[in-house]
């Protein structure tokens, strides 16, 4: 159990400090939007490619930040029945429950995974590549994973200890 | 097993995961990967969830999100909201849900700057639930007021529902955006009215206190206010005017107050850090929702329930009242389970027709049908701007917020209804225009 | 040899909205016209608008088979098909049949190896984009410094540049909103696509000088295709060879029909003096040369491929305007 917790503590951990790294990026994005604005009022002339790398910078925000949301419970779910049922009945639901989200997070990181590297598209104008960013999807996907994981021993371990 | 066949059972999977408390957003991907994997392939599938969530979350039309949603942390966090509120206290004291009916308008002005709901709840809900919380507002009465409210963006242009529907219709989209206005004014009051109602006959939702303001401190309680209008009607005018888009008004908008807290010096280091989580939770909440629902709706096209069921209605030979009302209860079904835009492009090729032909006005009836698209934005079980609400009232559960939208949908069909008795609400202002 | 073939029922995709003149003149007559021709063996189901995916998935979604049968657009994933940015450098094309017709001839010659996963049934340049704005007139190449106009991408993109305005690269789905909401001052596309997105409701000016136009192409899925017997697989290839040819749809006849139509809407054309078209035309030909510069760099025989072109353009009486003339001297 305690080598469970301990490993329990430190992918929350990393999960928090992905959607730390991540959340950082929203700055950047504000300032470079506005500074393309102003740019274009005083001199006329935009910051070349604001629109692509806006783009990549919401990728980067939001991919980094998707695992944090999910341990925070931030992924909304309807929990009018749920909340009617007994405990082992919840129990049992949240374990199935974690378990299809724990197939959606694996088929997001191995997928993510294979596209990112098949892919050789780049951004129009700055000529970015996409695969960097694409690979957060396999970040966002494993890390989404471990946090299931956690979720599913959990609600194993209280389905088990409902049968006491 | 025929493509329909697959189709009801997908729903039918959908909605007992849904009810087993799966987060929604899995529960749509997981779906409608294993509905177009029976569809199609496994090859065709297996790309789709990690593809597609690439291309929700590197779309620079959802950038809007997470800058909306700082922006209104920033406003918070300055206290421009909290004497923004405190303001129309003093001025709406004496109305029965006066603080509702505020946020209502506030949405109004929201929607005159937005085309996308999703981002008008994610950003009222940061700013206007915690203000109506500490005046004591019940939560469901708040989250239905912000719920309802936040599909007016879709009516009130820019709207992105009638751009979609004119390319579907061969209609004038301009004409279209200018015959949304009215209706959009209209809702606004009928929701306004909704909540006035609501308040007279339960008092309780929304406490009153009966001390009288003086005029004097009306008046000097607008002082608190101005900036924050001057700065709203600024923006507006950049707008309107084609000079900066919405996206850029939300990332001046945010800058601007941040810049502002920082000189203020009313943002600690650990409020900015909260901020920042806030903004990245709600946002990253609504992209996987969005993403969600669009893998739902490529399995729901490939089961072809949608053409079929437009098909059907197509074939009915009913009379013209009969076969409209049979259109928007069917809409309000399928709005139950499909995302807005697709609703529309899955439907609009074969229903369209058939309501011409019936002799009802096309600019009337994309109105209608963008009522119907809102309505669905905020009708169980998936309702893409209650799950938005859920995900920023995390205190308030689920079943209330549906609750609480309920009398608002309420003033969505009354409107509807107006309507189609007197379409000249619709058609008189694109019939001004030249071409 | 396979008299008892089974029914198929192919899906096709296009991101064209439901409505459009590509859906109704082109796409629509053409699968009926499989059907027809195979004794309704080869049956359909048509998903325009996007119902199976944005704009730039097409070509994956014929790839992996969401689709069978789809129309792509290949310069919305820069850098996937580099070579076959080769048929929308700025040329005059002013029908898709003829479009059809040069692309075809382009991949047999250089651009096969682009296409391995897929069953390519025809490739065309689209038809000669202009420049389309919102308020502002563009007469010279002054006119267009800072303007921010939409790109469909690829050369397209480079010309923006090199006339300096600044290309933002957008799907055309997302343009109408965008220019309503000036996120951009203009966009270049060609003519069917304006009257498709409702674009003239919102541009007041269109500048008529080719900027050549995105390359694009009707795709099959492999699997789909071998699942056909040969007499199946004879019938698509001599309808969706050249489908505009087939169906007579988007062909230079209803061209001149579209920019009457366009005209009509209340857009102002403006005409270019010679001279002024010499100067833009010399800015395309300095594209090519950066543009074969850097893929000849990366090994990919990209003058070869500009040669093709301008070979199979001429022999159509075609002027492909960004070519360089010293490239014939070998
Ligand atoms: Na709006
Ligand atoms: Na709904």
């Amino acid at each position: 159990m305690g080598m469970f917790e301990g490993t329990g503590r430190v992918i929350k951990k990393a999960s928090f400090y992905l959607c730390c790294a991540g959340m950082v990026f929203v700055m950047p994005l504000m300032a470079l939007t506005t500074v393309d604005v102003i740019s274009r009022a005083i001199w006329g002339k935009p910051i070349p490619g604001t629109f692509e790398l806006s783009e990549y910078l919401l990728a980067v925000a939001i991919l980094l930040g998707a695992a944090y949301t999910q341990q925070v419970k931030g992924h909304v779910g309807v929990d009018f029945v749920t909340k009617r049922l007994g405990p082992r009945l919840r129990a049992l639901s949240e374990s199935l429950c974690n378990l299809g989200c724990m197939i959606i997070a694996a088929l997001l990181a191995w997928q993510g995974y294979e596209r990112a590297f098949e892919e050789t598209t780049v951004s129009d104008m700055l000529r970015i590549p996409q695969t960097p960013f694409r690979l957060l999807v396999f970040v966002a996907g494993i890390t989404l994973f471990a946090e299931f994981l956690l979720d599913f021993v959990n609600s194993l371990k209280s389905l088990i200890g409902g049968e006491k | 097993m025929s493509p329909v066949l697959v189709g009801i059972l997908g729903s039918a999977v959908l909605l007992f995961l849904l009810f087993m408390g799966m987060p929604i957003a899995f529960v749509m991907m997981l779906v409608g990967f294993l509905g177009v994997t029976s569809l199609t392939s496994i090859d065709a599938a297996l790309p789709l969830l990690a593809d597609n969530l690439y291309g929700s979350v590197a779309h620079y039309p959802y950038t809007i999100i997470p800058l909306f949603v700082i922006m209104g942390a920033f406003a918070s966090a300055a206290g421009i909201t909290g004497e923004l509120y405190n303001t129309f206290e003093k001025w709406f004291r004496r109305l029965p849900g006066g603080l509702g009916i505020a946020t209502i308008a506030a949405c109004a002005g929201f929607a005159a700057v937005s085309g996308s709901s999703v981002a008008a709840a994610a950003a009222m809900g940061t700013v206007a639930l915690p203000e109506m919380k500490r005046f004591k507002y019940s939560p469901k009465l708040a989250t239905g007021v912000i719920a309802a409210g936040g599909t007016l963006s879709f009516l009130i242009p820019p709207s992105l529902g009638f751009v979609i529907f004119g390319m579907l219709t061969e209609q004038s989209i301009g004409k279209l955006l200018i015959a949304g206005a009215v209706p959009g004014l209209l809702l606004s009051a009928l929701y306004a009215l909704v909540v006035y109602f609501s308040v007279k006959i339960n008092p309780g939702l929304a406490p009153m206190i009966h001390e009288r303001v003086s005029l004097r401190e009306k008046l000097l309680s607008l002082k608190g206010v101005w900036e924050t209008l001057l700065v709203f009607l600024v923006v507006m005018g950049g707008i309107y005017g084609g000079f900066i888009n919405p996206t850029e008004a939300g990332a001046i908008g945010a800058s601007s107050l941040f810049l502002l807290v920082l000189f203020k010096r009313k943002l600690s280091g650990k409020a900015f850090a909260q901020s920042l989580l806030d903004t990245i939770r709600i946002s990253v909440m609504v992209i996987f929702l969005v993403s969600g629902a669009t893998i739902f709706s490529y399995f729901l096209a490939l089961s072809t329930i949608p053409t079929t069921v437009s098909a059907w209605i197509a074939g009915l030979g009913v009379s013209k009242y009969l076969v409209l009302i049979i259109i928007v209860t069917i809409y309000l079904f399928l709005g139950c389970f499909l995302d807005a835009v697709s609703m529309m492009v899955l439907t609009l090729p074969v229903v369209y027709p058939v309501i011409i032909s019936l002799g009802f006005d096309p600019i009337w009836f994309g109105v209608v049908a963008v009522l119907m698209m809102e309505a669905g934005l905020i009708t169980p079980p998936v309702g893409l701007n209650v799950y938005t609400l859920a995900g920023i009232a995390r205190d308030v559960p689920m079943s209330d917020i549906f609750k609480g939208v309920t009398p608002f949908l309420m003033g969505i069909f009354l409107l509807v209804i107006l309507l189609t008795v007197f379409p000249q609400i619709v058609t008189f202002l694109p019939n001004m225009m030249g071409r | 040899e396979n008299a008892f073939a089974a029914d198929q029922n192919l899906r096709f995709s296009t991101w064209h909205p439901p409505v459009s003149r590509e859906v109704k003149t082109v796409w629509t007559p053409m699968m009926e016209e499989l059907k027809k021709r195979s004794n309704g063996k080869l049956g359909y189901s048509m998903y325009a608008g996007g119902a199976l995916g944005k704009g730039p998935d097409h070509f994956d979604i014929v790839n992996r088979g969401m689709s069978d049968l789809g129309y792509f657009t290949a310069t919305w994933t820069p850098g996937r098909f580099p070579l076959t940015d080769v048929l929308s450098l700025a040329v005059w094309v002013d029908g898709k049949d003829l479009a059809a017709d040069i692309g075809n001839a382009v991949y047999q010659k250089v651009l096969k190896d682009e296409f391995k996963d897929v069953k390519v049934l025809e490739l065309n340049g689209c038809i000669q984009s202009f420049i389309w704005t919102k308020s502002k007139p563009v007469r010279s190449i002054e006119d267009l410094k800072g303007l921010k106009l939409r790109s469909p991408g690829g050369h397209q993109t480079n010309y923006i540049k090199a006339l300096g305005a600044e290309p933002i690269f957008m799907p055309l789905g997302d343009v109408y909103m965008a220019m309503e909401t000036g996120t951009v001052d203009g966009l270049v596309t060609c003519s069917p696509l304006v009257l498709a997105f409702k674009l003239a409701e919102v541009a007041k000016y269109g500048t008529v000088l080719t900027l050549g136009c995105v390359s694009e192409g009707t795709v099959m899925n492999m699997k789909s295709y071998n699942k056909l017997d040969s007499g199946q697989k004879k019938i698509i290839d001599e309808v969706c060879t050249n489908p505009f040819k087939v169906t007579g749809g988007l062909t230079r006849d209803v061209y001149k029909q579209m920019i009457a139509e366009i005209s009509s809407k209340g857009v102002e054309l403006i005409e270019l003096p010679d001279q002024e078209k010499n100067k833009w035309y010399e800015r395309f030909r300095q594209v090519t040369r950066d543009w074969v510069k850097g893929l000849e760099g990366k090994g990919l025989p990209a003058k070869k491929a500009v040669l093709t072109m301008n070979e199979e353009c001429e022999k159509r009486g075609v002027k492909l305007v960004a070519f360089p003339p010293e490239y014939l001297k070998g």
